[in-house]
């Protein structure tokens, strides 16, 4: 009776001892069980997740840029406000491969109606439709309207990104600004140099971009070699080529053109320099004071010193519209001193002072500062 | 005693920050990636120059918000420029649709998941977030 009682008493102790244990057992079950259903919850929202990421990657994407900029000069352009740029990109990646882009252009805000188009100051321009097809990561052929690959600022040109609103004289002058057209490009290393190249065709300059075919008797061509290598923090070189048989209806002063160009950027810490040379032979048949052929050439140096969330810069900018000729002659040297703020990675504000030396002697040299907003709407 | 705790608190505080800044950059890749990178490679990746793994597909470039001491160092040793200027740098070749394979950006923590089921990312972090992390490889670190 004895040894019972001591069974039973022995028996409630174990159990008493025993009972937190199988308690945890039991926690710990539960937290494993539950462990798994949230694994499971969240490779469920993981492929939910993965599912909108895609379907976002393939919408048409918009974005842009604005600026909005007080001029004060004695020159030929206006002075007061201008409402320089709004300019909408629509992008799609329409495929892996495939890639869609395009950027209209609304320059000085134009007010346009059907009654008076040709009353329309400003600009509103397509300047950019294009497809890319990209069908190895470092080969990719692009067709459509794009901007002349030649140089740097002829791309890279976009205000929120580039140091000053106005461009070097000789860009568009010599190169022409757009390409309808097609461009093949590729890139390829060699250990740590990366030689990159666009090879391209189109119809050719035309006095108006209208995309629907080519006046000139035959197509233009143009390439642009680049090199990157591995010195300072970046450090390129490049050439461009470009030649185009211009019909007489286009322009009767430009009837045939070769242009060649080299450029360089380089970044060495918070220093920036880039600089890009052009000329341009053009050999006239309907010249009407001279058949003699001439040139157009131009140049820029430009230098940049970033500190904080300043950029300041100095260019100095060359143009001559004719090396034959001083008369009638559109270029000039044009010292600038710039000040960047950057307010964030997407909002600039620009003050700059341009000093103009005009080679023809007809024409007053002059001045112009320019006060600017500019506003990358990405 | 009020002020004591303050002063504690700030005390903790810095050390903290100064834990934080200390911790190195880890650069990493997906664990069955096979390559190994110079710290040239890295740059030429970010700098949107190699787009594609040696062996073929191309590669799945995460970066950190330019905001984050991390994405600081990073850009300041690898590109040699801030981390704002290479995040204009980004935007610019993207904008100016030149940008042969643009970047991702996401949370550090995000980084290391994406690259531990990604075979062909490449992404930073500060290494204490890597570290010990099933699915990726460090490939060097930055002081």
């Amino acid at each position: 009776m004895l040894s019972a009682i001591k069974k039973s008493v022995f028996a409630i102790i174990l159990g008493f001892l025993l009972c937190p244990v199988m308690g945890i057992s039991a926690t710990l079950e539960e937290i494993d069980r539950r462990l798994k259903n949230l694994e499971g919850t969240v490779e469920s929202h993981q492929d939910e997740m993965d599912d909108i990421t895609n379907r976002f990657k393939n919408n048409m994407s918009v974005s842009g840029y604005a600026d909005t900029e007080y001029v004060t000069t004695n020159g030929p352009d206006k002075p007061g406000f201008r409402l320089h740029h709004f300019s909408v990109f629509l992008k799609k990646q329409v495929s892996e491969e495939l890639r869609f882009f395009s950027e209209t252009e609304y320059e000085d805000a134009p007010y346009v109606t059907a009654n008076s188009p040709n009353g329309v100051s400003g600009k509103l321009f397509v300047e950019a439709v294009n497809f890319d097809y990209q069908w190895r990561p470092d080969n990719s052929v692009r067709v459509g309207r794009f901007f002349t690959p030649a140089g740097i600022w002829s791309v890279d040109h976009y205000p929120p990104f580039v140091l000053t609103q106005q461009r070097p004289q000789h860009i568009r002058e010599i190169f022409p600004q757009l390409v309808d057209g097609a461009a093949i490009s590729g890139r390829h290393a060699v250990s740590s140099v990366f030689a990159s190249y666009d090879l391209y065709f189109g119809n050719g300059e035309t006095p108006n971009f209208d995309g629907s075919g080519d006046s000139n008797t035959t197509m233009a061509a143009g390439l642009r070699a680049n090199l990157a290598l591995p010195i300072a923090t970046l450090f390129e070189v490049g050439a461009s080529f470009y030649h185009d048989k211009l019909a007489a209806s286009a322009d009767p002063k430009e009837s045939k053109k070769d242009v060649y160009g080299v450029h360089t950027k380089i970044e060495l810490g918070s220093f920036g320099f880039q600089a890009e040379y052009a000329d341009g032979k053009y050999e006239p048949t309907f010249f009407p004071t001279t058949n003699l052929p001439f040139h157009k050439k131009g140049y820029y140096a430009q230098f940049d010193y970033n500190i904080n969330k300043w950029t300041l810069g100095y260019r100095y900018d060359f143009f001559d519209s004719n090396t034959s000729s001083a008369i009638s002659n559109t270029g000039a040297k044009i010292n600038s001193a710039i000040v960047n703020y950057h307010i964030n990675k997407n909002v600039v504000m620009k003050l700059e002072h341009h000093l103009a030396k005009v080679i023809d002697p007809a024409k007053n040299d002059y001045y112009k500062n320019i006060v600017s907003l500019v506003v990358n709407l990405d | 005693m009020r002020k004591l705790y303050i002063a504690l608190f700030l005390l903790a505080s810095l050390l903290g920050m100064h834990a934080a800044l200390a911790d190195p950059i880890a650069v990493i890749v997906n664990s069955a990636n096979p390559h190994q990178l110079s710290l040239d490679d890295v740059k030429s990746i970010y700098a949107d120059r190699a787009i594609a793994w040696a062996g073929g597909g191309r590669i799945a470039v995460y970066n950190l918000p330019a905001d984050e001491a991390a994405a600081e160092i990073f850009a300041r040793k690898v590109l040699g420029m801030s981390a704002s200027e290479a995040a204009a740098a980004e935007s610019n070749r993207v904008v100016s649709n030149v940008a042969r394979n643009p970047q991702q950006m996401k949370r550090d923590i995000l980084v290391v998941a994406i690259v531990a089921r990604t075979p062909n990312a490449i992404g930073y972090v500060p290494k204490s977030k890597a570290e010990g992390k099933p699915g990726i490889r460090i490939l060097f670190t930055l002081d």
